[in-house]
């Protein structure tokens, strides 16, 4: 079954029209392949690489897992299934989906249903039939309004396609070229970072937030902190027109290359970092690399890192 | 049978200490300790006064080998900006949730990031013995 392609959409979903998901009073999420529309009152929260938790006024309300690829074996998945199901407390797994999760039958291949004893959904499990990845959902909220919410965003579920590489919670939005993969990741009181590796292994990114931008910049400069942050004395910085905006590159000599690949660091760096004076953070991205990189290649990519209002 | 009483008998009775979950530890009441004292500096951040708790031997040890008189021994802890008006939020009404919301509204944080930094500032608070929490 073919994936309905989910048009180019502008995280805040300001001029779009009624029946898009990503009207106003909702926001995108986009992480490691996870993708949907939630209310802006809820908070995602990561719990693990491939693992949601979202929550309204400090309370979960559902999770969402990302499984590792499923067996070609159709007896193994349903085993998986029914274990899961068992973790829920749910005692009955249906292949049917009610209305308003219809559309997650469009965006997955198989979708099967957990229902408690009452006939409530408690979660599910999503194959996409393209990428064959699993994806399970817990309702944990047991309000009848908050549950019809949580359907509501269910039915926004999608795994995204290949060429998506978008990154989008709590209040920034990434997009990354493709074949960037999730290394690691930290969310810390004024640090937001997450580490990426390219496909081949060669390039290695991190990206992060800073803020508040106004008390760091008192203690530093803005080249200062890039090179801080690029782990690089060496570093050629050039700053911008508007002093809001500079960037770095480093060319290492053959000496140096060899002591920085003896300490099994990657020698050729770029790297670049934007004041963002709207939302009083800083954002930068580092690229390291093995061998030389194609000019501005940090630059591009932080042209699509940015702070996005999640009021 | 027997045997399973015995071995009961040589178990030792671990005290329960049941440790609050995240709701129930965000539903708390932050309360300023009775015992500490505080003045607002020039710029605005408080500079907190606490005693240290010792035990009564190294008190009269202090006591004999210190020069002045004083009955007890405290110390200083500077708050920031952000620290001293939390600070200000401890009035025993308010509780650890609608902190953490203020605090990101004020700071433009996430609620995540004000849930770290606000939990964190509570804890080395609570490990000094300034703050009290209420259940």
């Amino acid at each position: 079954m073919q994936k309905k392609d989910r048009d180019r959409i502008h995280p805040t979903g300001s001029s779009l029209p009624q029946d898009n998901p990503a009207r106003p009073g909702n926001k995108r999420i986009a992480w490691n392949s996870l993708q949907l529309f939630t209310p802006k009152t809820w908070e995602g929260r990561v719990a693990a690489p491939g693992h949601l938790v979202f929550e309204k006024d400090f309370q979960p309300v559902v999770q969402i897992r990302r499984q590792p690829s499923a067996s070609p074996s159709p007896r193994a998945l349903d085993t998986r299934i029914k274990r899961w199901a068992l973790e829920l407390g749910a005692v009955r797994v249906a292949d049917t989906v009610p209305e308003d999760l219809q559309a997650l039958k469009d965006a997955f291949g198989r979708v099967n249903c957990f229902y408690t004893a009452k006939g409530v959904i408690t979660g599910g499990v999503c194959l996409c039939s393209d990428c064959r990845r699993l994806i399970l959902f817990h309702i944990l909220a047991t309000d009848p309004a908050l549950i019809k919410e949580v359907r509501v965003a269910l039915a926004t579920l999608s795994c995204g396609t290949q060429a998506d590489n978008i990154w989008c919670i709590q209040d920034f939005s990434l997009e990354l070229p493709p074949g960037y993969t999730l290394l690691d990741y930290t969310f810390a009181a004024g640090l937001t970072r997450l580490a990426f590796s390219s496909s081949n292994g060669d390039h290695l990114l991190h990206t992060c937030t800073l803020g508040p931008a106004d008390i760091r910049l008192q203690k530093q400069s803005l080249d200062e902190i890039l090179t801080t942050l690029s782990d690089c004395p060496q570093l050629q910085v050039v700053s911008g027109a508007e002093h809001n905006y500079c960037e770095g590159q480093s060319n290492p000599t053959i000496g140096q290359q060899i002591a920085m690949r003896l300490r099994r660091k990657k020698p050729f760096i770029q790297a670049a970092i934007r004041h963002d004076t709207g939302t009083n953070r800083l954002l930068a991205a580092v690229l390291s690399a093995k061998r030389p990189l194609a000019p501005r290649v940090a630059h591009e990519i932080l042209q699509h890192y940015e702070i996005i209002s999640t009021k | 049978m027997k045997f399973c009483n015995t071995m009961k008998l040589f178990q030792r009775n671990k005290p329960t200490s049941k440790e609050p979950n995240r709701t129930e530890a965000l539903a708390g009441i932050p309360q300023k300790s009775p015992s500490v004292t505080w003045q607002v500096l020039e710029n605005g951040h408080l500079l907190l006064e606490y005693p240290i708790p010792m035990k009564p031997f190294f008190l009269q040890l202090a006591k004999r080998s210190a020069r002045t008189k004083e009955q007890r021994l405290t110390k200083k802890l500077q708050l920031d900006a952000m620290g001293s008006k939390v600070w200000q939020m401890f009035d025993g009404q308010t509780d650890v949730k609608t902190i953490i919301v203020a605090v990101a509204q004020q700071s433009g944080l996430s609620l995540l990031e004000s849930e770290i930094s606000v939990t964190a500032f509570l804890r080395q608070l609570g490990r000094r013995g300034l703050v009290l929490i209420l259940q």
